[in-house]
């Protein structure tokens, strides 16, 4: 159901703006929280609400208006607070090119997150989770923009699971997404939690430089976490490690990185930004080399490019970043390492340094010591001390296997291959 | 204007579960943004709506922005139909409560415009624009009005506002950098922005940076250590505040925001020496995590998380109480209408001691003083922490010598607590947004302390 006339809106915010672009949500949500093999919380979630962003010259403002609200007031209060707003140098307009869509139009696909619950929760009790706590969070919004150039819809649908389960206290963590194009194995991602749980000797961590497997949550904490360099805007302000390295190399020549909203098997797919401007597969690094920053339509006039379809219009974002995979299988990588660590999962990375990227995050969920390729020590208290441009470029080795990772708010929408760092920074607590 | 239907959602989920709440919940936000001199963003926004929480054979939630009956009735029938599905279905119940509360100062945040924020963004920005790189300043305020009932009759209302300040300067010379951010809130009028604290903040942070970028790394080693009121802050946070919250050592968040080194134990747990207490308080006036009543109608009160170098009590709300049998005290929290109350922080602070500041440093043979820090972060079970200091110091026979470069503390909950000796008799709080949950929620917190004296500790 429409909550908002977008013509009705649209008509009123012609007459008084020189841009605007308005985005309606309608939201039906529901999320199954159970933590030791029960339910907690059964949440359900119906709201509608309209995006509004408008511009005067160069001055800008954004709101949203809520159903309920009186829509012409609403959108005179707007105006007015709008000529309260300084000049916004950053601001050179939002997309007027006639953009095609690549899907409109609406679907009657439904993720049940009950029944995936369930699911999952029998995953985890079938491979031996002692305990276990999870979400199943299914998402079903109809999502309609219009500008003063375009007009778009479509329904965004996805879920994502997460089951974290305990042997002998040693805990293992599995994740999943989906899109609309896609589909959500939520038993094996509850076997996987605990499967993961290897059965080798606990010791403390030893510090060092390690040639590290990274299983694809750990790699999704750690570069969607640093992910921000890759906006124009952070380029802009001067807190990007990219900073003036388009067409250099960034990374190892194994190494490709690419924000893929088109890709409708993840949960992060969208067919528009938020000027409106279509959505597409950008490389970001292509064999190592930088090739371009995310970009609104505001950041690209300013750096003088083209927008790659990232708008926040301010402030560009990444939708979905996804890793080329490589041509190794994790049995390999394992199997063919001398000494080093797999770290399976990681949070809590928190920058020191954005400018160079530096920042530490502690691993969990698994950090496995390997000698001579075979998996013999579980270690625990220790933590990633590295730099962001230092991790790229020690890429050695990437999976055949890859996989769509999210998790709460440290990993977001993502897809990655394992991949082996060399000589990773290792701390521990003394 | 909504909310009318508060009374009629009670009745009918009353009427259909053994247990509801409902909350309903309006707030009016607005903030803005100026990067590197040049305005960058502003925005507002009105929102409200209604949580609707259902009990029978498990608990299930509703949240609709609705005014409409017919839709606001479905959703609580869907509930209701949930809340048949076996889980966990206790609840604390409590006394009945009916009182209204408001903080919102004389300078009220809905009096003031968006130009009024920018002239102080920009003040701001001049402040700190003198020998910095990188200067983003954001300033934003909140007006909330809720109102809450549940079918043993409680009704409470509220209205409050928070303001909140947060700034990162960053300083090149060369090809080094050292940056700085910090953070700032009060619930209540504009009266409450010190903005000359801001300020001298935001000063001393670039003319410190730029001493901090030629400063030597610290040669590892075992070191006494001072630290700051900022550091004993975010150690009270992380360390004894998360670790108390009941759902986190039951494992009720445990694929998310993870659990607690205290699962398991017997209480009352020794943490560490007897020097250190550590307090939550929502009751303390102008602070940025201030409330009366929790979003779950239970009255606020000061709780001892830690006292003298054992567990104490730990943050509950309604359910996590029920668990164990307990009264609630009132830890319940929610960062939107949209949201589930969760067993949440409000101001976390280590007790003052006795000591001057004088004192802490007087028999300092070979030490460091640490007194703010940068990047810090924490394992899941609240146990293995780091703080990398920003502004340091050498300590030569009590006397503070040259600046140190990022020296780090990467150690233990147990062996943090248990390294301290003396603990200062000052007091400061620092702001911050306190994650948790899922949809994540923020909520505002302050977290403080004293100067503090450790012993013997590792820094490299």
């Amino acid at each position: 159901m429409n909550m908002f006339d977008l013509d009705r809106v649209t008509g009123y915010l012609e007459k008084r703006f020189d841009e605007f672009s308005v985005i309606m949500f309608t939201n039906h949500d529901e999320q199954i929280r159970f933590s030791n093999g029960s339910r907690d919380l059964h949440n359900i979630w119906e709201e509608s609400v309209l995006n509004v962003f408008v511009a005067r010259g160069k001055r800008t403002i954004m709101t949203t208006i809520k159903e309920g609200s009186d829509l012409e007031k609403s959108i005179e209060n707007l105006s007015k607070r709008l000529d309260q707003a300084p000049e916004n140098p950053l601001f050179f307009g939002i997309n007027d090119r006639k953009q095609n869509y690549a899907i409109s139009g609406s679907s009657d696909m439904v993720f049940d997150a009950d029944n995936l619950a369930d699911q999952a929760i029998n995953g985890a009790e079938d491979a031996g989770s002692e305990r276990m706590a999870g979400i199943v969070y299914a998402m079903r919004s109809r999502v309609e923009i219009a500008t003063r150039y375009n007009r778009g819809n479509y329904d965004s649908i996805g879920v994502e699971a997460v089951v974290r389960s305990f042997k002998n206290d040693r805990s293992g963590q599995a994740c999943g997404h989906s899109g609309i194009g896609g589909k959500l194995d939520a038993y094996a991602i509850g076997r996987r939690s605990a499967e993961g749980i290897r059965n080798v000797e606990r010791h403390e961590g030893r510090e060092g430089r390690y040639d590290v497997i990274l299983a694809p949550m750990a790699a999704g904490n750690i570069l969607t976490s640093g992910s921000y360099a890759f906006s124009a805007h952070t380029v802009i302000s001067g807190l990007s490690y990219l900073q003036d390295m388009i067409g250099k190399q960034v990374a190892s020549p194994i190494v490709s990185i690419y924000d893929d909203p088109t890709d409708t098997m993840g949960m992060g797919y969208r067919f528009f930004d938020e000027e409106g401007t279509a959505t597409q597969r950008v490389p970001i690094i292509d064999h190592g080399s930088l090739k371009t920053y995310l970009h609104s339509t505001s950041t690209a006039r300013y750096m003088k490019t083209e927008t790659t379809g990232n708008a926040g219009i301010i402030s560009p974002e990444a939708w979905q970043i996804e890793m080329s995979a490589g041509d190794r299988t994790l049995d390999d990588m394992i199997s063919d390492m001398h000494e080093g660590l797999m770290i399976m999962n990681s949070w809590y990375l928190r920058f020191q340094d954005y400018r160079n990227g530096v920042f530490s995050t502690v691993p969990r969920d698994g950090v496995y010591y390997i000698r001579n390729g075979e998996i013999k020590e579980y270690w625990d208290g220790i933590r990633i001390s590295d730099s962001m441009p230092s991790i790229l470029k020690n890429i050695s080795a990437l999976s055949k296997e890859s996989e769509y990772v999210k998790w709460w708010n440290e990993i977001s929408p993502s897809r990655f291959p394992y991949m082996i760092v060399n000589g990773l920074n290792v701390t521990k607590s003394h | 204007m909504g909310g009318e239907f508060i009374d009629r959602i009670m009745e009918y989920a009353g009427q259909r579960s053994k247990y509801a709440d409902v909350r309903y919940m309006e707030t009016e936000g607005r903030g803005a943004v100026i990067r590197n001199g040049e305005f960058d963003e502003s925005a507002y926004a009105n929102d409200s709506g209604y949580a609707i929480r259902i009990l029978n054979d498990s608990i299930a939630m509703a949240y609709t922005d609705s005014e409409d009956w017919e839709r606001i009735k479905n959703i609580i029938d869907n509930a209701v139909s949930r809340s048949r599905k076996p889980g966990k279905n206790k609840i604390y119940h409590g006394k009945v409560e009916k009182a209204s509360w408001s903080e919102i100062g004389n300078d009220r945040v809905r009096d003031h415009s968006l130009e009024d924020m920018i002239k102080i963004l920009k003040e701001a920005d001049s402040v700190a624009a003198d020998g910095s790189s990188i200067r983003i300043s954001a300033l934003s305020d909140r007006y909330v009005h809720q109102i809450y009932e549940n079918t043993d009759g409680s009704h409470i209302e509220g209205t409050y506002s928070r303001i909140f300040f947060n700034y990162l300067i960053g300083v090149s010379e060369n090809d080094r950098y050292e940056q700085s951010s910090e953070e700032f809130g009060w619930t209540g009028g504009y009266e409450t922005f010190d903005f000359p604290y801001i300020s001298e903040s935001m000063r001393n942070d670039v003319s410190n940076l730029r001493e901090i970028i030629l400063a030597p790394s610290v040669e590892p080693g075992n070191f006494d250590v001072i630290i700051g009121p900022e550091i004993s802050g975010i150690v009270a946070h992380e360390s004894a505040g998360h670790p108390t919250e009941y759902d986190r050592i039951a494992g009720r968040e445990a694929a998310l925001a993870g659990e607690s080194f205290l699962t398991g134990k017997k209480f009352p747990y020794r943490i560490g020496s007897d020097k250190v207490s550590v307090i939550d308080d929502p009751t303390i006036k102008g602070s940025y995590g201030y409330y009366q009543y929790d979003d779950e109608g239970v009255h606020a009160r000061k709780r001892y998380l830690y006292r003298n170098g054992f567990t104490s009590e730990f943050l509950l709300n309604r359910e996590s109480a029920s668990w164990i049998g307990t009264e609630s005290n009132g830890s319940g929290r929610s960062s939107a209408w949209d949201m589930e109350p969760l067993a949440r922080m409000s101001t976390t602070y280590i007790e003052p001691g006795d000591y001057s500041f004088e004192e802490l440093f007087e028999d300092v043979h070979r030490g460091i003083y640490i007194k703010s820090f940068t990047e810090w972060n924490i394992d899941d079970i609240r146990f293995n922490e780091r703080y990398v200091g920003k502004e340091a110091y050498y300590i030569e026979n009590g006397d503070i010598r040259g600046r140190v470069r990022r020296p780090v503390i990467e150690t233990n909950t147990i062996k943090f607590y248990s390294a301290v000796d003396a603990v200062g008799k000052d007091l400061h709080f620092s702001a911050g947004i306190c994650g948790k949950g899922d949809p994540e929620q923020g909520v505002e917190v302050w977290m403080g302390g004293p100067h503090m004296r450790l012993r013997n500790m590792r820094i490299k």
